[in-house]
């Protein structure tokens, strides 16, 4: 069977169809995932802001204790010492309004301030707008560091001061330094939205934070800052970032194994299918066969019923037929003149018909019991020489032959019965003259004896009789003729056809076996 | 001397018709209905052709052939085809073989072939 490589379309269909909804599941799958990402980087970054609120409360209300001691107290050590108190590490001051400006008053800690500095014109600005709320002032960016500020004014402090507290932290922090920030990329800015002049700390190097973002404004005070947060890795876990993936390879594999079983069945059931047309046809050729060779068994066993019975008339007509035929001799010897001249129409139709009989039971004798060949090696030329002498050809009948140098094993004088009667029969064919060829080839252990007449040819219903016995087109026929031809060439092993074009003439071939079949006798 | 034919036939009217064939033609003739009758008048004429049938009752011609050791000019007849095997068997002491029906002038010839063969030699 022939190896097809195309794919059947079913396979074709049930992978595409497994691996569509594979993909679909990760799509699915993936949207999920992301979904999750981003309501835990929320819930993440909410969590970072309530810490940062936390703080900058801290903030404030350490603000709120100094702004307290300053009310109350104009010793500035001792609100140095409620700064060391309320926040330690920091500088802190009590800042003295002129004018448009701050001074440091001397209540002042930490290196970042010193008694009598000028604030800055900007900081002032914001110190100003700072009342019992909190306020940041604008950071100022120094190298790696950032300033930060966060102020109170009356009436939170005496008049005409303010409360200032200013840190200087490096703006990169490394991950984990921060309590919540461990697994977010994080960038605070003391402004609503991102600006590399606002940034107040970021726990990766990388800025602006890039992927996916969550921005979240809070309130510091009178301002608005934002916290920029990204995930550093995926918060809903690797393993629910590869399931998608996973996903979409099970439906691949699983798609192609689909196609491939789906493909076996479908070529396994095309191989049966195959298999099973293969064998009915054999068996559709066996079963016709079958009956071919029992219509041809019910044929022989007519034909052997019809000669057995054909054989027992003929022998019992043997002797009645000598008896008339020596008594109708003798009445014609026995006539006088005058007699016999009056009687000889009757006396010659009764012989003539007598002989027909004698000739009929002649014929039956040799089609019924037909001898077994006696192989010899026999040369077509010779034989047919003796049938064309034996036989003489009708006038106006010529005979045309082509059989030089063909020999094969065959019974001679079976051989003879049949050239005699396929000649005979072409003679009795061209009454009115034609040409007669014979022709004998040998080709591949076979000889072809092809005996051709110029006569009327035989109609399509006769020509398929005329094997049979007693069946004759011939007025004079016994019709056992051809039925010998085939007896003989059956015996042989061989076999014979006839072949007529009505009008053209009529052909008749017997084919014999060149030599003697394993077997034959 | 006439020459004597015996006609072996166990059909009665073939039998009378050849004999009177045959008288007709000069001979004389003596009939056998069977074997036995057959072996019976050889014993004791000088028969110089005899006309056999093969297929008879009681003792065929095939047995009258066997039984004699110099049998007469011997023109076998048979109704069935004859075969190599009996033809090379019996071939020494017959002069013709002949299928039936046997036209009367084939049947005249042989034995007159016959008749002259025995006198021959």
């Amino acid at each position: 069977m022939r190896v097809r490589l195309r794919p059947s379309p079913l396979a074709v269909a049930m992978t595409a169809f497994v691996v569509a909804l594979g993909v679909t599941g990760t799509v699915v799958t993936a949207h999920v995932v992301d979904r999750q990402d981003a309501t835990l980087l929320r819930d993440d970054t909410a969590q970072g802001v309530d810490y940062l609120s936390s703080i900058i409360g801290q903030v404030e209300s350490g603000l709120l204790a100094m702004g307290a001691v300053a009310t109350y107290s104009d010793d500035p050590a001792a609100f140095v010492s409620k700064a060391h108190q309320v926040a330690s590490g920091i500088t802190a001051a009590v800042l003295r309004r002129t004018g448009d400006g701050y001074v440091v008053s001397a209540a002042e800690t930490g290196p970042l301030l010193a008694p009598g500095q000028v604030i800055d014109p900007a900081q002032a600005e914001a110190i100003a707008s700072a009342g019992a709320t909190v306020v940041a002032t604008p950071v100022v960016q120094r190298g790696a560091q950032t300033q930060v500020g966060f102020a109170l004014g009356p009436p939170a402090t005496p008049p005409g001061t303010a409360v200032y507290e200013v840190a200087l932290e490096p703006h990169y922090l490394p991950p984990g330094a921060v309590q919540g920030f461990s697994e977010l990329a994080v960038a605070l800015y003391a402004a609503p939205h991102p600006r590399s002049d606002a940034l107040v700390l970021a726990t990766t190097r990388e800025l602006p934070v890039t992927g996916t973002t969550v921005h979240q404004q809070f309130r510091v005070g009178a301002s608005t800052w934002v916290l920029v947060a990204s995930a550093r890795h995926p918060l809903s876990g690797t393993l629910a970032h590869a399931i998608p993936w996973l996903i979409l390879g099970l439906a691949v594999l699983i798609g192609v194994g689909t196609g491939l079983v789906v493909e076996l069945l479908a070529r396994r059931n095309r191989f049966a299918t195959a298999v099973v047309e293969r064998r009915t046809a054999e068996l559709q050729r066996t079963v016709r066969t079958l009956q071919e060779a029992q219509r041809a068994l019910v044929q022989s066993e007519r034909l052997a019923a019809v000669g057995e019975m054909a054989s027992v008339i003929g022998h019992e007509l043997r002797n009645p037929l000598g008896a008339v035929m020596n008594a109708l001799f003798l009445v014609r010897n026995g006539l006088d003149d005058a007699h016999a001249a009056a009687l000889d129409r009757h006396l010659s139709l009764a012989e003539r018909e007598t002989e027909k009989a004698a000739t009929l039971v002649d014929d039956l004798r040799n089609f019924v019991r037909p001898r077994a060949p006696q192989h010899e090696t026999v040369a077509v030329a010779e034989v047919l020489q003796e049938v064309l002498q034996a036989t003489p050809a009708p006038a106006g009948v010529d005979v045309q032959t082509d059989v030089e140098g063909v020999t094969l094993a065959a019974d001679r004088h079976q051989l003879a019965e049949v050239l005699t009667n396929l000649v005979s029969n072409a003679y009795e064919a061209m009454a009115d003259g034609g040409i007669l060829r014979v022709s004998a080839c040998i080709e591949a252990d076979e000889v072809y004896i092809t005996v051709q007449d110029t006569g009327p040819g035989i109609a399509g219903e006769a020509l398929e009789r005329i094997f049979e016995p007693f069946f004759t087109t011939k007025p004079s026929g016994t019709g056992l003729g051809l039925a010998v031809v085939r007896r003989i060439v059956d015996a042989h092993g061989g076999d014979v056809r006839v072949d007529s074009t009505p009008g053209a003439g009529t052909s008749a071939q017997v084919v014999l076996p060149a030599r003697v079949a394993v077997g034959a006798r | 001397m006439s020459i004597r034919v015996l006609v072996v036939e166990d059909e009665d009217d073939l039998r009378t018709s050849v004999a009177s064939l045959l008288e007709a033609a000069g001979y004389e003739v003596r009939e056998a209905a069977d074997g036995d009758a057959a072996l019976r008048i050889l014993d004791d004429n000088g028969v110089t052709v005899m006309i056999l049938d093969i297929r008879m009752p009681r003792r065929d011609g095939i047995a009258v052939l066997d039984a004699l050791e110099k049998p007469p000019a011997v023109v076998l007849v048979s109704a069935h085809r004859i075969d190599d095997e009996l033809r090379t068997r019996v071939g020494p002491k017959v002069y013709q073989f002949l299928h039936k029906p046997v036209p009367p002038r084939q049947l005249l010839e042989a034995v007159a072939g016959a008749a002259s063969h025995r006198r021959a030699p």
